[in-house]
């Protein structure tokens, strides 16, 4: 069974994470690269997947838990994106965030189309990846995928407590509602809302230098 | 809302995991508040992503990259509208060939009407003829003593059979009708089948002489008809007074 587990387990594990620590971009890198998949160059493509394809593949495997469904969702991801790219303002955005929150979404919805559920909150996914929202975030990809974030979220996420790891995991990896944690949890929702809130304050904090206030 | 209630739930709004009463509040601040919230929800959006991009690292397959490059130079990025044609242009295609093959069934069908319309048309033009020749002055009847047919004579007209229960024949065989005259060889009258009930209207025109004519028969025989009867007649019918 292959565990995928929110932190390394051992300091010796964080140089699995080295690779991920060299896809870390300059932004300047990205707006050539955003300027060069707008104008269709066909080198861009592979760039495009060099660059994150290893990153995205992370993501979306660790949230639908199937290899081969995580492929067929790194490729809907790298197409929507492609797509896409005309709303996007390569000067101010935060291309990385926005692929990572595209593939998030995909990955999500996947997890509900194969539940079989309806919820809720299905519809307002699709307005949460658009492109104009990843303007002027104050982080580029080399804040954002760079070894010293990897580093900084893993400290942060050493100072939750054990719910408070789970609810972060089930709302950033498995798409689930506060209502939704409630019932997996079995606990009251204003317990799981407390420990929501609480786990946010702190990675808010741990970050803070590096999320501008 | 406040900015601190907001600021509480930006991360969750930013993820679309907000129920329905929460989200419609931080839409509501955002609305009220478009600058500060903004500013909330792009440090909410940041921090999202530093913690999507902070897991450990999963190797892809090799193929998914040619996969990947493959999907995207093979979909030069068209846009919407774009799409929205060639799906407009799949559609006429699949309206047209399914109005010509509409089209091809339709003429088949009115194919099919108009021979029918045709055959009752000849149908109804052969009863009326079979009906004035059955209703016209002078016209006598007469039938074969087992019944099942009668025959219509018409001096100026001719003869008309109308017979039922006939035996089926077998294939390259027919009825041939006979008017046999008196103390001479019978006369061939024509030839005809009778439908799958063994039903049979035949009609033979000419002037018929009643003063010399003996009786009426019909005579199993080969398709092409024979000068004479090769089979024993049947239906034999005396015209009296013949």
């Amino acid at each position: 069974m292959v565990k995928f587990p929110l932190i390394p387990e051992s300091a010796g594990d964080l140089w699995m994470l080295v690779p991920l620590a060299l896809a870390a971009l300059r932004s300047a890198a990205d707006i050539d690269l955003v300027s060069r998949l707008k104008q269709r160059d066909p080198k861009a493509a592979a760039d495009l997947y060099d660059r994150y394809g290893r990153v995205v593949f992370s993501l979306v495997a660790r949230m639908v838990r199937d290899p081969a469904i995580a492929e067929d969702l790194v490729q809907e991801t790298m197409l929507r994106v492609f797509n896409r790219l005309q709303f996007f303002d390569a000067e101010r955005g935060s291309f990385g965030a926005w692929l990572l929150a595209v593939a998030r979404n995909q990955a999500v919805d996947y997890l509900r189309s194969a539940g079989g559920k309806q919820r809720q909150s299905e519809l307002f996914l699709e307005g949460i990846d658009d492109p104009s929202l990843f303007s002027d975030l104050g982080v580029g990809e080399s804040e954002i995928l760079r070894f010293e974030n990897v580093r900084k979220v893993k400290e942060a996420l050493a100072r939750l407590t054990e719910n408070q790891r789970m609810v972060i995991e089930l709302a950033y990896f498995e798409g689930l509602s506060q209502t939704e944690m409630a019932e997996r949890l079995q606990q009251p929702l204003g317990t799981v809302k407390t420990w929501v809130r609480s786990a946010l304050r702190v990675m808010r904090e741990s970050l803070t230098e590096a999320v501008p206030a | 809302m406040t900015r601190q209630e907001f600021q509480e739930l930006a991360e969750l709004y930013a993820l679309g995991l907000l129920d329905t009463q929460e989200k419609a509040a931080c839409e509501d601040y955002i609305a009220a508040q478009p600058q500060e919230s903004q500013h909330i929800l792009r440090s909410a959006l940041a921090l999202n992503s530093r913690i999507l991009g902070a897991g450990p690292e999963l190797a892809p397959p090799r193929r998914l990259r040619a996969r990947v490059i493959s999907a995207l130079t093979a979909k030069p990025g068209r846009s919407v509208w774009q799409w929205a044609w060639v799906a407009v242009a799949a559609a006429l295609v699949v309206v047209t060939i399914w109005m010509e093959r509409r089209d091809s069934a339709t003429r088949a069908e009115l194919a099919g009407v108009r021979r029918l319309l045709e055959q009752q048309s000849s149908d109804a033009r052969r009863s009326a003829e079979v009906l004035a020749m059955v209703g016209a002055p002078g016209t006598r009847a007469i039938s074969p003593p087992q019944g099942q047919a009668s025959y219509f004579l018409n001096p100026s007209r001719g003869v008309v059979l109308i017979a039922g229960g006939l035996e089926p024949l077998p294939s390259g065989r027919a009825y041939e009708m006979w008017i046999i005259p008196k103390g001479r060889a019978p006369a061939p009258a024509g030839m005809f089948t009778p439908d799958a009930q063994g039903n049979a209207i035949h009609t033979f025109p000419g002037q018929v002489d009643l003063s010399d004519t003996a009786a009426l028969a019909i005579s199993d025989e080969p398709h092409g008809g024979s000068p004479a009867p090769t089979t024993a007649p049947r239906l034999i019918a005396s015209v009296p007074g013949g």
